[in-house]
């Protein structure tokens, strides 16, 4: 006869077998350990992984499968946990240990299930061996580790690399403006050889052409005084003697012109300064200039300078003038007046020299100050071209100036100022 | 006394060359610049001129260019002097049909020797055209106009009067630093 009890039995028999199979076949290891922490019962996967014999765990202390070093504090958490009683995992936030039969130790993850049985309370965990997750876990720790130190390592090169390339770009810069104020440098001293080239052209087309003619005056001159033998011809070889010298003056002239351009450019003149009187170097530079007269023409200048007295560099002064004047008789025709006036005030004191010759054409104007300009209309005439040039350049390092006005065919007048300069 | 014109607007080149030529017995008249250096051409009918180039107002080129252009002028016998001594200057000069270019400065004894050359072929030209008067009109007169019909004429005596291709340069023993 089977009874409700004996169905029962059965089915807990059978019950007990699958519950046995399940026990045995999980791949998790199970421990039951009773209220004293004995060992109850272990699966067949906690047996292996702890290195014992089926059912050799069975009666024995769970501190033995607890690592040495960690079997004091176990006691006091597994009371704690009885009686709080709660499903939980263990060894919160930390690495727990097994030993196993043979001594080693390994990692464990392990789960608490706390139950009853009548009035008897066991603990069912669930211990996982993580022995293999653990040095995973190492191996990427280690690898991030390792890739963290090459990363600061090449973190490092880099910032290395980027301070040298800014260095590098540093002094690439200060490269780059040595170049260019080396490459400014040479553009100006470029600038100065044209210049200088252009001196030696100008002066080498200047000495075959101005140069030949006084030269011929000389030539003729020396001839004519070597045929003069008598005593009674001495009056004619004097003439010619004094034409020489007169000629070979002009020629220093010319030559000087060109070396005070030079000078001028290279900042070497030297202003003398010497009191003087203004009748003396008028006079001068007027007797000088009427040698050179064309028939019929004729110089009126200003008297009554006796009184004043000057305060300036006398050679200078006496070059602007002389040139004026020579211009005003070059360019203008036979049978013409030239003045040259004189106006003094405690301020200023000015020179006028006003011609009826050819002028200088309107376009012409705006040049005629530059070095080598001849106007249009006197290329004919004899002329260096530099005369105007370095009057201004004079006068304006004596803080005067100089201007002009001219009409074609009718006249020009050229007007120099100086201030007064007290000793 | 030959008449010399000589056109410079150097003043002592003018005058100490005149003088020069005055030593040498020429009889000088002078000119400041081109253009009354043509008037006086035109006016005093020299037998030679002798001419500056760079000049104020008009210079020698256009002078020897009007000078040409004048019937009455344009036989005279023309020497550039001048301070211009680049080839193409000298070239131009003779083109423009010049019969000499002295350089500046120059030495006395070629400007004179210049002169006299081109003095001594006007006379043997002005011989032949009295000459060719004489023998009664066996050819038409002809006026040498140009320097072209002057060489032609030139070479028509010296195949006359000389034999074996002679010519009057080689005949009067001037020098062959110029030819026509």
């Amino acid at each position: 006869m089977s009874t409700a009890a004996d169905h029962h039995l059965e089915m807990f028999e059978k019950d007990k077998n699958v519950f046995n199979v399940l026990f045995e076949a999980a791949s998790e290891g199970i421990i039951v350990v009773d209220k004293n922490q004995m060992i109850v019962s272990s699966n067949f996967a906690a047996d292996n992984m702890f290195g014992y014999e089926k059912g050799e765990l069975k009666g024995k202390p769970l501190n033995l499968l607890i690592p040495p070093k960690y079997r004091s504090a176990h006691p006091a958490h597994f009371k704690g946990f009885l009686k709080d009683s709660e499903k939980r995992q263990m060894g919160h936030g930390r690495d727990l240990y097994g030993v196993k039969k043979n001594g080693d130790e390994f990692p464990v993850e392990a789960g608490l299930n706390p139950f009853r049985i009548g009035d008897e309370s066991y603990v069912m965990s669930l211990v996982i061996d993580i022995s293999v997750r653990k040095e995973a876990q190492r191996q990427i720790t280690e690898l991030n580790n390792e890739l963290e130190g090459k990363i600061q390592v090449r973190t490092k090169e880099l910032e290395e690399s980027i301070q040298k390339l800014q260095e590098a770009n540093k002094s690439l810069e200060l490269e780059i403006k040595k170049r260019k104020e080396a490459e400014n440098r040479i553009k100006n001293a470029l600038q100065k050889e044209k210049e200088l080239s252009e001196l030696k052209t100008k002066f080498l087309s200047l000495v075959s052409h101005e140069f030949k003619t006084p030269l011929s005056g000389i030539l003729t001159s020396v001839v004519l005084a070597g045929k003069y033998k008598l005593e009674e011809q001495q009056e004619k070889r004097e003439k010619h003697l004094n034409t020489i010298k007169s000629k070979v003056h002009y020629l220093d002239n010319i030559l000087n012109d060109f070396l005070s351009i030079e000078r001028l450019e290279s900042g070497k003149v030297n202003y003398k300064f010497s009191t003087f009187s203004l009748s003396k170097l008028v006079n001068e530079v007027v007797y000088n200039a009427n040698v050179t007269l064309k028939s019929g023409q004729n110089i009126e200048y200003t008297r009554n300078l006796e009184s004043i007295v000057l305060h300036q560099d006398e050679k200078i002064l006496e070059l602007v003038l002389s040139n004026l004047l020579s211009n005003a008789i070059k360019y203008s025709p036979e049978e013409t007046l030239i003045k040259f006036e004189i106006a003094v005030n405690d301020k200023t004191i000015r020179f006028t020299v006003t011609d009826q010759g050819m002028g200088i054409p309107e376009k012409d104007q705006k040049h005629i100050f530059e070095r080598y300009f001849r106007a249009e209309n006197a290329l004919l005439n004899q002329g260096t071209g530099i005369g105007l040039n370095i009057a201004k350049v004079h006068l304006e390092n004596l803080g005067g100036t100089i201007s002009f006005s001219s009409k074609e065919n009718a006249g020009t007048r050229f007007i120099v100022e100086l201030p007064i300069v007290k000793e | 006394m030959k008449k010399v014109l000589f056109i410079e607007d150097d003043m002592v080149v003018r005058e100490n060359t005149a003088e020069l030529l005055e030593l040498a017995d020429y009889n000088v008249i002078t000119a400041a610049n081109g253009k009354s250096g043509l008037a006086t051409a035109r006016q005093e009918k020299p037998d030679i001129i002798v001419c500056d180039i760079m000049m104020p107002e008009m210079d020698g080129y256009a002078v020897l260019q009007a000078l040409g252009e004048d019937p009455e002028t344009r036989h005279i016998p023309f020497i550039f002097l001048s301070a211009k001594t680049e080839h193409k200057d000298i070239r131009r000069g003779m083109d423009l049909g010049a019969d000499d270019y002295l350089t500046k400065p120059f030495e006395e004894e070629e400007l004179i020797s210049a002169i006299e050359s081109r003095l001594a072929k006007m006379a043997i030209l002005h011989k032949l055209r009295e000459d060719q008067k004489s023998p009664a009109q066996e050819e038409p007169q002809q006026k040498i106009g140009s320097l072209q019909e002057l060489r032609e004429e030139v070479k028509k005596y010296e195949e006359k009067t000389f034999k074996s291709g002679e010519t009057i340069t080689r005949k009067v023993s001037l020098g062959t630093t110029f030819s026509l």
